[in-house]
């Protein structure tokens, strides 16, 4: 055959890859494919869960499971059940309400999902198989039921009091999780097709859209609660009015496709209306897989669409253009002169942060966004009127995001560097300076934060200067203390940046428990300290002792973190720390 | 059985491969060559169907990839440059998940064969994190051969091979060349894959440089003792003279790039 008759590559819409669906036989071979990687990972857990490496970890897993299960069966099954009705509007409202923060994540994100969010390997040898993209949508959905259905394990614990029926229970809150999934994935491939100027748009829409969620969250719980009531109060009916939105007729409208699952999740008998919800909520399945196959072959032409017209219009750079681009580049001048300035000891750190520095600057939109919220709910408990909690509750608030929101929301430090950690090694970079390089700049920003929330709170409430004083070098400090805990958590018991499946989600569990442990403990040993303040010092000095030793007691947690830190990093194993992916 | 005319592939802002044009019949063994960069994983990737060409025609083993991707797939195979296998499978089960995909008749009695050519027999219930880079680059190969590819590509096969293994793999190549399948190597090593090429392709900036018979590139250089340097002559004729300024503490410094071995290394 000439090559006249060969067509340019004109489009990907008549590629054979997107038409129609394999036979039978590839589904079974495929899902032979995730039997065995199950089975593998199976015995390759009860293998790691039985090395003395990971036996703190194992212990906290069984004690957690444990206690999870003795609270499902002893107090919550004592409390009286909630309305099925609320349920299901809670549970198809509340998916709407994570749809819509992914979505959020989605436009914000400056990463696009390629190829179904499939790993190298599955990449090349099922990308490069005779394979259809329906039936990798097929086995991506596959993989998503193991965690679903642990997923659905854990709230059907939880749940089991409220509803008749805990098998229909489970089935509705499973297809609820599937469906979320795969609808969390087609935002995410549609994200990945659309332009720039079009992902503008998306961001303001999606914004606007959460924001007035947000507002609704708002204006319901200042509509429930009584003026001047306490803050706690507000924080507990914020919850409810969270639960009212989703609930609300809005909401409701955009959670049809969750519609059957959760009436088939709170019926209260087996007959033909649950079986015909059975029935529609398991078809919304194939229904949503089709969907992502029509939108990721959309969003393959729509790039590749506009892959075309930038060659068409001239608008790239040859490899020759970008070695002249890189021989031309300026150095920054501020690094040279900082690396220049900084002490001897301190150059390597410093040249660690610089390499973090790249990063920030990268996602400085996301950092900024994902800083703002958190923002506004600390400042939230000053609109209360509570002159006297305010401040506290405002302190706590800092305090909640700097241990749960900021360590998720700044994986710039050793947490994302798991493929790297050879070339770390190899670096002649001391220990705790590569501690300090790797920690600074997400210290910082947290700190950057804090300071901003702290001077607005201050001017509103005016706490005073040794309030103010030891509230910023406390929690100063626990922003130290929490990023160092976290990455020799990392370090300790490493895990893949992307990572799913039963072991993170129990890692997130025991995280989260330690997190609130540990502040309910500083808490009560701070109102200890006062105590023996008040009784030991005398009154003439109390405030400036009282302040001295919670600053001190607090950086020195700080520093020992970051000895820990260090000594997890001495003691990472290339060859036994890495996981498999 | 490899058609490529004027492919060219844009990533965001850079072209990567900036119109390659050659074709292959079966039965040819064409050694890809260029510097780090020069685009060759690209027009591999490209030809193998996973990522689409910006522009271009190209047919490959019958098929048209604008419109034929899934029976192109079922008769080509690509090995890339350290395959990542899947961490949570042992060789017998990439072996076997591969045969039933392609639907090979007898896969487990091919599987051992393979594996016995490629010396991996013993490690055949080992998991593939167990291996090391060289084992990982012949299973891959071992899978590539499983379904008896029409056309193999495979990019720097070589690397991180032991020398029994190289010899093993430019013999199968040779072997699967009077076969019939069309084979593309891609690689620095062009003193070890000399003896198997008929064709080569020197790429360099995304460009083709030069395409034809390997003897017909020793014969443009006839001063050059081997092909590698018959090689380094036709890239040293290129025009990569250009002065370029590259800052430094002290102010400017022109350097002068003349040869494609500085180019390379300062790249």
């Amino acid at each position: 055959m000439s090559m006249d008759s060969v067509r340019p590559a004109s489009s990907l819409s008549a590629s054979s890859l997107w038409a129609s669906w394999d036979r039978p036989i590839t589904h079974w071979d495929l899902g032979r494919l995730t039997a065995s990687r199950c089975g593998f990972r199976i015995k390759r857990m009860l293998k790691r869960i039985r090395s003395p490496r990971r036996l703190m970890a194992t212990s906290l897993a069984v004690a957690f499971f444990c206690l999870y299960l003795l609270n499902g069966v002893f107090i919550l099954s004592s409390r009286a059940p909630a309305d099925p009705e609320r349920l299901r509007l809670w549970l198809s409202g509340g998916m709407v309400l994570y749809a819509m923060y992914h979505g959020l994540r989605c436009v914000w994100s400056s990463q696009s999902v390629a190829d179904l969010e499939l790993t190298p390997a599955e990449d090349l040898w099922l990308g490069g198989a005779p394979v259809r993209r329906s039936s990798l949508a097929i086995y991506h959905v596959g993989s998503m039921v193991v965690p679903s259905m642990l997923k659905t394990a854990l709230l059907v614990v939880v749940l089991a009091m409220d509803v008749r029926h805990v098998s229909l229970l489970a089935v509705g809150v499973f297809c609820s999780l599937v469906l979320l999934e795969i609808i969390r994935l087609i935002i995410a491939r549609w994200s990945s097709g659309i332009d720039q100027r079009q992902r503008k748009w998306f961001r303001v829409a999606v914004t606007c859209v959460a924001g007035a969620a947000a507002i609704q969250v708002f204006t319901r719980m200042i509509a429930i609660t009584p003026m001047g009531s306490p803050t706690l109060v507000y924080l507990l009916n914020g919850v409810r009015a969270m639960g009212q939105t989703a609930a609300s007729e809005w909401v409701q409208w955009m959670s049809v496709p969750w519609l059957a699952s959760a009436n088939l999740a709170v019926h209260g008998s087996v007959g033909f209306i649950s079986v015909a919800n059975l029935m529609i909520a398991i078809g919304t399945l194939p229904l949503a897989i089709l969907l992502l196959v029509r939108v990721d072959r959309w969003s393959h032409e729509a790039v590749l669409k506009r892959e075309r017209n930038r060659l068409a219009a001239g608008e790239y750079i040859t490899q020759r253009d970008s070695w002249s681009e890189v021989a031309h580049a300026e150095p920054k001048r501020w690094r040279q002169l900082l690396v220049r300035l900084a002490p001897n000891r301190a150059g390597d750190a410093i040249a660690m942060m610089s390499r973090q520095w790249v990063s920030v600057v990268r996602y400085r939109g996301t950092i900024l966004f994902s800083f703002a919220l958190p923002t506004l709910l600390c400042l939230s408990p000053l609109a209360t009127g509570q002159e006297n909690e305010q401040w506290l509750f405002v302190v706590g608030g800092i305090a909640m995001c700097t241990m749960l929101l900021a360590p998720p929301a700044l994986r710039i430090d050793f947490r994302r560097d798991l493929k790297r950690m050879l070339l770390l090694r190899s670096l002649p970079v001391n220990p705790m300076s590569m501690v300090i390089g790797q920690l600074a700049l997400p210290v910082l920003i947290t700190w950057m934060y804090q300071w901003f929330t702290l001077a607005i709170a201050v001017i509103v409430v005016g706490p005073g200067l040794a309030q103010t004083l030891m509230w910023t070098s406390v929690l100063s400090a626990l922003a130290v203390f929490t990023f160092a805990v976290e990455n020799a958590m990392f370090l300790a018991y490493p895990h893949h940046e992307h990572a799913e499946g039963v072991a993170m989600m129990i890692r997130a569990k025991l995280t989260f428990l330690g997190k609130a442990t540990i502040i309910a403990l500083s808490v009560g040993m701070l109102v200890a300290w006062a105590v023996f303040c008040r009784s030991a010092v005398p009154s003439a000095i109390v405030t400036i002792v009282f302040v001295a030793g919670a600053m001190a007691a607090s950086w020195l947690a700080a520093i020992l973190a970051l000895f820990v830190a260090q000594v997890c990093w001495r003691r990472y194993d290339l060859c036994h720390d890495i996981p498999p992916s | 059985m490899i058609q490529v005319q004027d492919l060219r592939k844009l990533y965001d802002d850079h072209l990567a491969v900036d119109g390659v044009s050659f074709s292959l019949q079966p039965g040819q063994i064409c050694g890809m060559v260029g510097p780090n960069g020069a685009g060759k994983t690209t027009t591999l990737r490209c030809l193998a169907g996973l990522i689409p060409a910006t522009s271009g025609q190209l047919r490959v083993a019958e098929c048209d990839l604008s419109r034929d991707l899934l029976p192109l797939k079922k008769r080509l195979a690509y090995v890339p440059d350290d395959p990542p296998l899947f961490d949570d499978l042992t060789v017998r089960e990439h072996l076997e998940f591969i045969g039933r995909l392609y639907q090979v008749d007898d896969y487990q009695g091919k599987s051992i064969e393979l594996l016995k050519q490629f010396n991996l027999l013993d490690k055949f219930a080992a998991g593939a994190t167990t291996l090391s880079r060289g084992m990982r680059q012949k299973l891959a190969v071992c899978c590539a051969y499983l379904y008896d590819p029409q056309v193999l590509l495979l990019d720097e096969p070589l690397t991180g091979l032991d020398p029994p293994g190289i010899r093993t793999l430019l013999e199968s190549i040779l072997d699967l060349a009077d076969r019939g399948t069309t084979v593309i190597i891609s690689s620095h090593l062009l003193a070890m894959i000399e003896s198997v090429c008929t064709h080569l392709l020197v790429i360099t900036d995304g460009k083709r440089r030069f395409f034809g018979l390997a003897d017909e590139l020793r014969q443009k250089y006839p001063d050059a003792a081997s092909l590698e340097e018959a090689y380094f002559a036709a890239t040293g004729e290129l025009p990569l003279e250009e002065a370029v300024e590259v800052p430094v503490f002290d102010g400017p410094m022109t350097i002068s790039i003349t040869d494609f071995q500085t180019h390379e290394a300062l790249s």
